[in-house]
């Protein structure tokens, strides 16, 4: 890129993230990014997943030791948040793609469908996730 | 060396590259197939937990579940490496720490992909 397209005299900046009054929508567009980037890592865990039944019986034991325990159950917990709230957020971004629900209250109604969607849609699997494992 | 052409006169006629929308479209494509997919891995998790070694291999050989696994891994792995490019663009400008992250981006992506796919593809012909 180039810096300043070669004008010599400083160009006005665009105003930073820190002189906005935060809004709903802004939250949830941040969630979104920062949620992909944890998701980038969470990857490493479905992979781990995948090598540990591949490797045989005792690296699938260490795999689920560590999924069974508090840390790992926490990782899994935030990961599952993770996995709907992006999905829930690019749906939301999918139905701007195409043109609609960019007006208020409608971009607002979606902001906050995110959000309780991923948290109800978080512990609606994890219900059920704990009633298959009691079966 | 100097030039007296403006930049928009330099690059006025030649046309776009044509392939600057190329990782838009991707990431598109990917989070519309990334939705059915990821529903797919999270029920065959689901019908995962608990199970002991030997069911979650038989689990992962059924050829639905190792074809939903490997499609959902090789999608994400493409929407991701998009995704984290775009992060470190808009945060990274020095051009030698981009070029280096740009660079580990991919290494992690493919590192990532080539080893779930090659533990898929073990157990499903294993």
């Amino acid at each position: 890129m180039i810096e300043n397209g070669g004008n010599p005299k400083a160009r006005p900046r665009a105003p930073d993230l820190q002189i906005y009054r935060p809004t709903m929508t802004m939250t949830m567009s941040i969630a979104h990014r920062m949620t992909g980037a944890a998701l980038y890592m969470g990857t490493l865990l479905f992979v781990w997943w995948l090598m540990a039944i591949s490797g045989g019986s005792s690296s699938y034991a260490l795999q689920q030791r560590f999924m069974n325990s508090i840390p790992g159950r926490a990782i899994l917990l935030f990961f599952t948040w993770s996995i709907l709230h992006h999905a829930l957020g690019g749906v939301r971004h999918l139905i701007w793609d195409l043109g609609l629900a960019h007006d208020d209250p409608w971009r607002e109604y979606l902001a906050r469908a995110t959000i309780f969607g991923s948290v109800a849609g978080t512990i609606l699997l994890w219900v059920a996730a704990s009633l298959i494992k009691e079966i | 060396m100097t030039s007296l052409r403006t930049p928009f006169a330099r690059a006025n006629g030649f046309g776009s590259a044509k392939s600057g929308t190329r990782n838009f479209w991707r990431q598109r494509v990917t989070s519309v197939l990334g939705l059915p997919l990821t529903l797919g891995a999270i029920l065959i998790v689901l019908s995962s937990l608990g199970v002991d070694h030997g069911e979650a291999v038989a689990l992962l050989r059924h050829p639905a579940v190792a074809i939903v696994l490997l499609l959902t891994l090789v999608n994400f792995c493409v929407h991701m490496r998009i995704g984290m490019q775009v992060i470190i663009e808009d945060y990274v400008h020095g051009p030698k720490a981009k070029a280096l992250l740009l660079m580990a981006n991919t290494g992690f992506v493919f590192a990532a992909g080539v080893a779930g796919s090659l533990a898929l593809l073990k157990i499903a012909t294993g």
